[in-house]
């Protein structure tokens, strides 16, 4: 079976570092990004099968992030999963269904569930 | 000439608008015109010959100073009493000079008054409404102030507000890289005697994260969106997410509603879900034993209103704890930031409606939710 290949963007370093061991512990090819402003370019070249997002980030935001994907005929397929410790799936499910986020998952989230939620999206896709 | 001169004069005596009389040096009275009788109320007959004396009061009955060397003439804008011959006081404000002959010797006086009681009235009147007025500037200036200080007072607790909920969302990133690490070396180092320490981590990291929860739905306690909310399908759903998060617990939930089953209240549904919920969380907490029962009645009140009690057989609440038990940050948990309760209260307070709560440690604890059943 060949890995799936999942690009994660999040500016807090420890956590893209464990992230990323797990996942690839779970047997997928992963690229992380700590700089949210190279997410973009980073996404076109790797073109992974799912991006997992962090949503409030100093540079970038995760939504800037999800609109250019969008925007793009490359990623525009992608499936975009975000993760937030900050934004509510309630008060800006508006904000998230604009960006074309397919799922959202409130930090700090049980690392199986993100593993659920990968292969739900990748069903689909 | 002279007559057509005297007569002039006379006319123009009689005509002044002001009380108007002269005497001779014995202070005699001589002339006396209308205005003069007026004020008075003596007519010229009475006066005539009299001595001014007759109708004088303070201070010009004690000292008059016409005739006084000491004082420069004339007299102008003088102010006194006067007594009228019904015995009422007016006060008057007269002027007066010295009469002289063409030896200029002094042959008598003149004075001219005028009634100002009125004039004074209106003055003390406007004296006191000043007074009042001011007062009321005072009291109003005292107003504002304090509503300032109320106003800066809440943008402080906004400001608080605002800040903490910012706090409280970024404690979640690193509770998040702490979670996916203890799930790392889990996976990595499969030693059993690290399980335990793993598992304290994990369950750390979820009440870390209650915490915040609780904290940003305080921050966050917005007026309240309006809906008929069915009140059994909600408390359904909160007994059953208290089963699933009290596992180990083995709690009977006892339902004695006299309300039907498909009444509704205008209320806003995740709130009162929150409002259920905490109070049931308390209810699975007050068994020590972690087994009891919880008894949950609904009925409408005399007004109409929706009531729903929760009462528990658990440990209690000390009588100096009751009436703090809505106080933010009040707490008597372990491992609570005590908000679950000053969240209901905000929460039932904004649906207009009233939380109360009875308790006797060791008998257990009842809370009754007042809601009316319209805005």
């Amino acid at each position: 079976m060949v890995s799936r290949k999942i690009m994660v963007v999040d500016d807090d370093k420890e956590f893209l570092e464990e992230l990323k061991e797990m996942l690839i512990f779970s047997g997928y090819e992963v690229t992380g990004i700590n700089d949210s402003t190279i997410a973009l370019k980073v996404a076109r070249v790797v073109k992974p099968d799912v991006i997992l997002l962090d949503l409030r980030m100093r540079s970038t935001s995760g939504f800037e992030i999800a609109n250019g994907l969008k925007s793009l005929i490359e990623t525009s397929n992608i499936p975009v999963i975000a993760m937030t410790g900050y934004y509510t799936l309630k008060e800006h499910s508006w904000l998230i269904n604009f960006c074309g986020i397919k799922r959202c998952l409130k930090k700090p989230f049980n690392p199986l569930d993100i593993i659920a939620e990968i292969e739900k999206v990748m069903e689909t896709a | 000439m002279m007559e057509n001169e005297s007569r002039h004069l006379e006319q123009i005596f009689q005509l002044i608008p002001s009380g108007l009389f002269t005497v001779d040096t014995a202070q005699r009275i001589t002339s006396w015109n209308r205005r003069a009788e007026e004020v008075t109320g003596y007519t010229v007959e009475e006066v005539i010959g009299k001595k001014c004396t007759i109708f004088t009061e303070y201070p010009c009955r004690e000292y008059c100073g016409v005739f006084s060397k000491k004082i420069k003439k004339p007299i102008t804008n003088k102010e006194c009493t006067i007594k009228r011959n019904d015995g009422h006081l007016r006060i008057v404000l007269k002027n007066a000079d010295l009469i002289k002959d063409e030896n200029r010797t002094i042959i008598g006086a003149i004075e001219s008054f005028e009634d100002i009681t009125e004039r004074k009235k209106a003055e003390a009147v406007l004296k006191r409404d000043k007074a009042t007025l001011e007062m009321l500037v005072n009291k109003k200036t005292k107003e504002l102030l304090a509503a300032v200080e109320k106003f800066n007072k809440v943008k402080r607790l906004s400001d608080i507000g605002a800040l903490t909920a910012i706090i409280a969302h970024e404690l979640r990133n690193p509770l998040a890289a702490i979670r996916t690490a203890a799930y790392n070396i889990k996976r990595k180092v499969q030693n059993p005697s690290l399980d335990s320490h793993l598992q304290n981590i994990e369950k750390k990291v979820l009440e870390a994260d209650q915490i915040i929860d609780n904290v940003l739905i305080y921050s966050r306690i917005k007026p309240p969106q309006f809906e008929k909310a069915k009140l059994y399908n909600l408390l359904d759903e909160c007994i059953a997410t208290a089963k699933i998060r009290f596992p180990d617990c083995r709690i009977s939930i006892r339902k004695i509603c006299k309300t039907p089953k498909e009444c509704f209240v205008e209320a806003d549904q995740l709130q009162l879900k929150e409002v259920f919920s905490n109070i049931l969380n308390n209810a699975y907490e007050s068994f020590k034993k972690k087994k009891g029962g919880i008894t949950i009645r609904s009925w409408f009140d005399k007004q109409g209103h929706f009531n729903i009690s929760f009462e528990d057989k658990g440990v209690g609440i000390m009588p100096e704890d009751l009436k703090r038990t809505t106080e933010p940050f009040f707490t008597t948990k372990k491992n609570g930031v005590g908000l679950g309760l000053a969240i209901c209260d905000q929460i039932v307070n904004l649906h207009n409606g009233n939380m109360k709560i009875e308790s006797k440690v060791g008998k257990g604890t009842t809370v009754t939710i007042t809601l009316p059943v319209s805005r």
